[in-house]
């Protein structure tokens, strides 16, 4: 039972202020890997983000060159770490052992979106992507798709949707549980193997059901 | 609070210079406050995570042209109020074909309903709260958040009842002073 006489001596007698106190919002704790989503810039490998273009950002002039690289890379970094809580995550069981999910289309697709299922078979996971709004790959250039966890990025197979169908088939080698997040890059042909780091749809597998 | 040496750069100097610390200095001072604003726009951890992670890479995106003689708080406050209404409007768009639930969508329309003043009104609460001393910020959390009376407080701590009351006086007291400027401090 509430001490009401204790309780009256809580008050402060600042009404708004202790409105604001009983807020529930106000003493939310901060995700534990909400750090790391917004800090990736001190862990980013680097190596595989030097050649990304960044979102819009002018380049800058010649004196802040090493400044701006390192600022690219903690962007691109961030960008990529943005799909592990990226946008619409709707999971629906469609069928008894797949799932799916959506990936939303970045600033370089803006009216691009794409939904993801998930299959597990004895040979690897099977992903079947149904894109919408994302143009075939311009000539020179493939898509190719990621999928990213704490161990790194792993690819996941290339395409260029210039044909009729928008279905894409994918497979995973490494679990989802520990890659959730999955991206899709436009590509240079002869670029190499890393990726360019421009993320043209980026997704994750929403914690509760990995 | 660390101390500033006469010549050294200050965190928005640092920030504005794309030091990658200052990042990591700005998150511990004010990921709280981002994230529980994002949250009272948003009604969702997630997309709170998400507002939070925008605000970073937007703020971060534009440190180059930060004006180090303004306030760095109300700065990201905007920033970070800028993005939870582009998740809110993200998630209104894909609304209209992702299957959400009723509840979710229900928590992620009033966004603009609630104001400027009092989001950083809740932002300067919660920085506040942030610098109090963890025993004075516990006694206040399990009296206001928790519910909790001054007595369930003492029996939930173990300590005496004389203890919680001065405690809470002096938390009070604090906050109090912290939040002096509260009311006529709206920014932009």
């Amino acid at each position: 039972m509430r001490d009401e006489q204790s309780q009256d001596s809580v008050a402060s007698g600042d009404r708004e202020l202790e409105s604001l106190l009983r807020l529930p919002e106000m003493w939310a704790a901060v995700p534990t890997d909400l750090k790391e989503r917004c800090l990736a810039v001190n862990r980013a490998p680097g190596s595989d983000l030097e050649n990304v273009v960044p979102f819009g950002r002018p380049r800058s002039l010649r004196h802040r060159a090493a400044r701006s690289r390192r600022r690219l890379v903690v962007l691109v970094a961030a960008a990529a770490a943005i799909v592990v809580g990226a946008t619409g995550l709707v999971t629906t069981l469609t069928q008894p052992d797949a799932q799916t999910f959506a990936l939303s289309g970045t600033e370089l697709a803006t009216g691009a979106k794409a939904r993801a299922e998930l299959r597990d078979t004895p040979s690897g996971v099977e992903i079947t992507l149904r894109t919408s709004g994302l143009d075939g790959a311009a000539p020179g250039t493939y898509y190719e798709a990621w999928v990213k966890g704490a161990k790194g990025l792993v690819p996941i197979g290339t395409f260029h949707l210039r044909g009729e169908s928008d279905r894409v088939v994918l497979w995973s080698g490494v679990d989802m549980a520990a890659y959730p997040a999955m991206t899709v890059t436009v590509q240079p042909e002869g670029g190499g193997a890393a990726s360019s780091g421009r993320v043209v749809l980026s997704g994750a597998v929403p914690p509760g059901k990995r | 609070m660390a101390e500033q040496f006469y010549g050294e750069p200050t965190l928005a100097e640092r920030f504005r210079d794309g030091d990658s610390s200052a990042l990591s200095e700005m998150y511990g001072k004010y990921s709280a406050p981002m994230f529980v604003i994002a949250l009272k726009l948003l009604g969702r951890r997630d997309l709170a995570s998400d507002a939070v992670q925008r605000a970073f890479v937007q703020a971060w995106q534009a440190a180059d042209r930060f004006d180090v003689s303004r306030e760095l708080q109300p700065w990201l406050y905007a920033i970070t109020r800028r993005a939870a209404i582009d998740v809110f409007r993200r998630e209104r768009r894909a609304a209209d074909t992702l299957p959400l639930e009723p509840e979710q969508l229900d928590r992620v329309v009033s966004v603009e309903d609630v104001t400027m003043e009092e989001t950083w009104r809740i932002w300067q609460v919660r920085r506040a709260l942030d610098e109090l001393p963890a025993d004075e910020r516990d006694v206040l959390r399990l009296a206001y958040h928790e519910g909790m009376s001054q007595s369930e407080v003492a029996q939930h701590l173990g300590i005496a009842l004389g203890t919680v009351k001065s405690r809470t006086a002096r938390a009070q007291r604090h906050l109090a002073e912290k939040l002096a400027h509260l009311r006529e401090d709206v920014p932009l």
